[in-house]
C-alpha cells in the first residue's frame, strides 16, 4: 500500500462576490515510502495549492470541493482538526517558500526549534528539547553551538539549513518543501541538493518537492507530475519525463531548460502565461500556447491516459499518435 | 581590425567604509573596510555581451554600479568611449580628450545625463522596480521628460511604442495604458528594459535580469537581449550566478570571487575548459536537466567568507579543494591560457598543456 496516495483532489478558491474560481482538478498521484515526487509547472499552475491541501492548511479563501488525501490509509480531509494537528509536523512535516526569511528575528534559532519540539511532539523536558535541537542542527550541518545565534547571523544557507532542521524535528515520515533551493545561490543550492538527498537516505524519508527547477528535480526526484492550469499534464518515473516526455507542455518545458552540455540546442520557450483561474480556456488548458493545438483541443478536455508503463499523458495528440 | 573598447576597466577598486563605534574611534583604530571590489579589470568592445559572473559578495553588482556611475571608485580608472566615468559622473569633464564630440562645454548637469542617456540599467526585481502608480505609458515616458528629449506628445508616442515594440510588448497600445499590477512577472521585465531602450542607450548593465523569472520564459527573455543586441548593436553586461544562462547568449564571461576576476575568457572556452578551482567547482554544480546525467560534482564548503578581512594570499584558498602551502601566501598573478583566456591561479600553467586536463 502506498504511504501516500492523493485521488480526484479537486480545490477552489472564493472571489469576493462568492464566485467559486477552480484552482485544482482532479489531481491524483501516489508516493511509495521513501520515494521522492517532483512537483513541477510554472507559477500560477496549482502546486503551492494540492501542497497546501495536502496539509489542510489553505488559506481561508481556499475550499476543497472533493476528492481524498489517504495517508497510511486514513483520509486526512476527513479526520478532526485536532487529529489533523497531530498528523502535522510528526508525520508530515513542510518547509514553505521563503520560510528561512520567516524566522522569528528576536529569537535564537534553538528556542525555535525547542518551541516546535514542545508544542508537537512528546518531548517534555526543556533540557531534553534543547539536546534534540543541537542534534537536529548537527544533522543539518550546522555546529550545535552557534544554535545559541540569531537568525542575522546565519548566512543565506545556513538559515535554510535550520528551517529544515525545524521540519525534521518531531521525526516526520513525508518531508514536503516548497521551492527550497529558489532564490539561493548555485553554490549554496547544490549544497542544500546535497542535503536533502542526504537526509531522504538516512532518514528513509518520502520526500514531496514542489519547485519549477527541473533541474533540482532531475538531481533528486524518482517520480515527476507535471502541472498545469490546475490538472495533470503528465505523471511519470522522472527517467521517462526527462528522457521521453509526452506531453507538448513537459516537452517545451524542458527544451527551455538551457543544458549546458548541449550548448548549441536550439533554446525554445512557451509564448504566453498560464491561464488566469477566472478566465480558463476551454477545451485542454494548455491549448492557446500549444504548438500542436486542433480543433479537439479547443473543445473536448483530454483525459488523463496511460500511454506506457508508468506514464500518464493528458493530450490529445498524444492519444492520436501525433507525437 | 579590432574596434577600440567600449568600456575599459583599468584596477578599479571600490571600499565601503564600515561604521564605525566609538570606541574604535576614540582608540584611533583604523577604518574597517568593505572590499566590495579590489583590482578589476576587463574592457568589454563595441556590440559585446560579457557576464560578470560569481556567487552573491563576489563584487559583480558593484563593478557594474561603478561602470554606470552609480558609484565612485575609491581608486581606478573607467573608460567609456574615451571618456573618464568617474569625471563624467561627477559632471567635472574638462575637455575633450579625443572623442569627436567635447563634453567638457557642457555644464555639469547636462555632462551627467548626457552619461545617463548612453549607459543603461535593468534591474533583477521587475515586481519591485516598477512604480504601482504609474502607467505603462508614463514608465517609459519618463526618462524621456529627464532627459528633455520628445517633447511633441506624437513624438513621445512614437519613441515609447518603439521601444516597447523592441521589447516584445506588440501592439504598444495595448499595454501602455495598464498598470504594473496588471502584468505578470515577464510582461513586467520587458517594461523595465523599455525603460531602458527608449532612451537608445549604448551599454545596457543587466543586473541578474531573469532570475526572478520562471524557467519557461527565460529562455524568451534571453532571446530578446540577443536580439537587441543584434539590431541596434548595444553592449551589454549581464551579471549572473547562473553560468547556464550566461552560457547561452553571452560572447565572454569574467568569473569573479571576493571582488576579484579569477578568470575571463571566451565563454564557451570557460564552460569547457575552466581552470579555475572555483570556476570548474561552479561548472560542475550546474545541474543537468537529466536523471541519466548526474554527474559527480564538486560541492565547495562554506560560503563566500565576508569581505572586510580578506584571506591572505589566494582569495580562495581556505575553500579550494587543491589549494597548497604557498595558496595562503602568494597573491597569484593573471596567467594567459590562450591569447584571450586568463586565469589568477597558482596551479595554473601557460601552456596547452591545460587543454587536456
Amino acid at each position: 500500500m502506498p504511504l501516500m496516495e492523493v485521488k480526484d483532489l479537486c480545490v477552489d478558491y472564493l472571489a469576493e462576490d462568492g464566485t467559486h474560481l477552480r484552482a485544482v482538478e482532479n489531481v491524483s498521484f501516489q508516493l511509495e515510502h521513501g520515494r521522492s515526487l517532483g512537483l513541477v509547472g510554472e507559477s500560477g499552475c496549482g502546486k503551492t495549492t494540492v501542497m497546501l491541501s495536502l496539509l489542510r492548511l489553505l488559506p481561508e479563501a481556499g475550499r476543497i470541493m472533493a476528492g481524498q488525501v489517504l495517508f497510511n490509509g486514513q483520509d486526512l480531509l476527513r479526520i478532526s482538526e485536532a487529529d489533523m494537528c497531530q498528523v502535522r509536523w510528526s508525520q508530515i512535516s513542510l518547509i514553505f517558500q521563503g520560510a528561512m526569511n520567516a524566522l522569528n528575528p528576536v529569537r535564537t534559532i534553538e528556542s525555535q526549534i525547542v518551541e516546535a519540539l514542545r508544542v508537537h511532539s512528546s518531548t517534555n523536558g526543556k533540557q531534553d528539547a534543547r539536546q534534540r535541537a543541537g542534534e537536529l542542527l548537527e544533522l543539518v550541518g550546522i555546529p550545535p553551538e552557534r544554535g545559541r545565534q540569531y537568525p542575522h547571523q546565519y548566512s543565506g544557507g545556513m538559515r535554510q539549513r535550520a528551517v529544515i532542521a525545524m521540519a525534521l524535528a518531531c521525526n516526520p515520515r513525508v518531508l514536503i518543501a516548497d521551492e527550497p533551493t529558489t532564490a539561493l545561490d548555485v553554490m549554496i543550492q547544490a549544497q542544500i541538493t546535497r542535503l536533502l538527498q542526504k537526509l531522504q537516505k538516512e532518514l528513509n524519508l518520502t520526500l514531496i518537492l514542489v519547485t519549477h527547477d527541473l533541474g533540482v528535480v532531475a538531481e533528486i526526484c524518482d517520480d515527476v507530475l507535471v502541472m498545469y492550469g490546475g490538472m495533470v499534464a503528465e505523471y511519470s518515473t522522472s527517467d521517462k519525463i526527462y528522457n521521453s516526455p509526452r506531453h507538448p507542455y513537459t516537452q517545451r518545458l524542458l527544451k527551455a531548460f538551457p543544458d549546458i552540455d548541449n550548448p548549441d540546442a536550439e533554446l525554445v520557450w512557451i509564448p504566453g502565461v498560464p491561464p488566469r483561474l477566472d478566465d480558463l480556456p476551454a477545451g485542454c488548458r494548455f491549448n492557446p500556447r500549444c504548438h500542436l493545438c486542433e480543433e479537439i483541443c479547443t473543445q473536448q478536455m483530454p483525459s488523463l491516459t496511460a500511454v506506457g508503463p508508468d506514464q500518464l499523458v493528458a493530450c490529445h495528440m498524444v492519444k492520436r499518435g501525433v507525437i | 581590425m579590432k574596434l577600440p573598447a567600449l568600456l575599459q576597466v583599468n584596477q578599479l577598486h571600490k571600499y565601503f567604509p564600515l561604521p564605525q563605534s566609538i570606541a574604535r574611534t576614540l582608540t584611533r583604530k583604523p577604518r574597517r573596510l568593505v572590499h566590495a571590489v579590489d583590482n578589476v579589470s576587463f574592457e568589454v568592445n563595441k556590440g559585446e555581451i560579457l557576464a560578470l559572473v560569481g556567487e552573491s559578495g563576489s563584487g559583480k553588482t558593484t563593478v557594474g554600479m561603478n561602470v554606470l556611475g552609480l558609484q565612485i571608485p575609491t581608486r581606478g580608472e573607467i573608460l567609456f568611449d574615451g571618456y573618464n566615468m568617474n569625471d563624467w559622473a561627477r559632471g567635472a569633464l574638462s575637455a575633450s580628450p579625443g572623442s569627436s564630440v567635447d563634453l567638457g562645454i557642457l555644464s555639469r548637469r547636462q555632462q551627467i545625463l548626457a552619461l545617463r542617456r548612453r549607459a543603461q540599467m535593468i534591474f533583477q526585481d521587475p515586481y519591485e522596480s516598477l512604480n504601482p502608480r504609474q502607467k505603462v505609458f508614463e514608465i517609459v515616458a519618463e526618462p524621456l521628460l529627464i532627459h528633455s528629449l520628445a517633447p511633441g506628445k506624437e513624438e513621445k508616442e512614437e519613441r515609447v511604442r518603439q521601444a516597447l515594440e523592441s521589447s516584445g510588448l506588440a501592439p504598444a497600445d495595448h499595454f501602455w495604458d495598464r498598470y504594473p499590477d496588471g502584468l505578470s512577472g515577464g510582461q513586467r521585465q520587458r517594461v523595465v528594459i523599455a525603460g531602458a531602450l527608449v532612451l537608445e542607450p549604448e551599454l545596457i548593465f543587466a543586473d541578474e535580469p531573469v532570475s526572478m523569472l520562471d524557467v519557461s520564459i527565460r529562455a524568451e527573455f534571453l532571446t530578446l537581449l540577443l536580439n537587441i543586441r543584434e539590431e541596434r548593436g548595444i553592449t551589454i553586461l549581464y551579471t549572473t550566478h547562473d553560468l547556464a544562462t550566461a552560457g547561452f547568449f553571452t560572447d565572454r564571461m569574467a568569473v569573479m570571487y571576493l571582488g576579484r576576476i579569477v578568470e575571463i575568457g571566451p565563454t564557451r572556452q570557460i564552460l569547457n575548459n575552466p581552470i579555475h578551482p572555483y570556476t570548474q567547482a561552479l561548472v560542475s554544480v550546474i545541474p543537468a536537466p537529466n536523471p541519466r546525467r548526474r554527474k559527480p560534482r564538486v560541492i565547495l564548503e562554506g560560503e563566500v567568507p565576508n569581505p572586510i578581512d580578506l584571506p591572505s594570499g589566494c582569495r580562495f584558498h581556505p575553500r579550494c579543494p587543491l589549494a597548497y602551502k604557498e595558496c595562503s601566501q602568494l597573491d597569484p598573478p593573471y596567467i594567459n591560457v590562450t591569447s584571450d583566456h586568463k586565469v589568477a591561479c597558482l596551479l595554473a600553467k601557460p601552456s596547452s598543456a591545460n587543454q587536456h586536463e
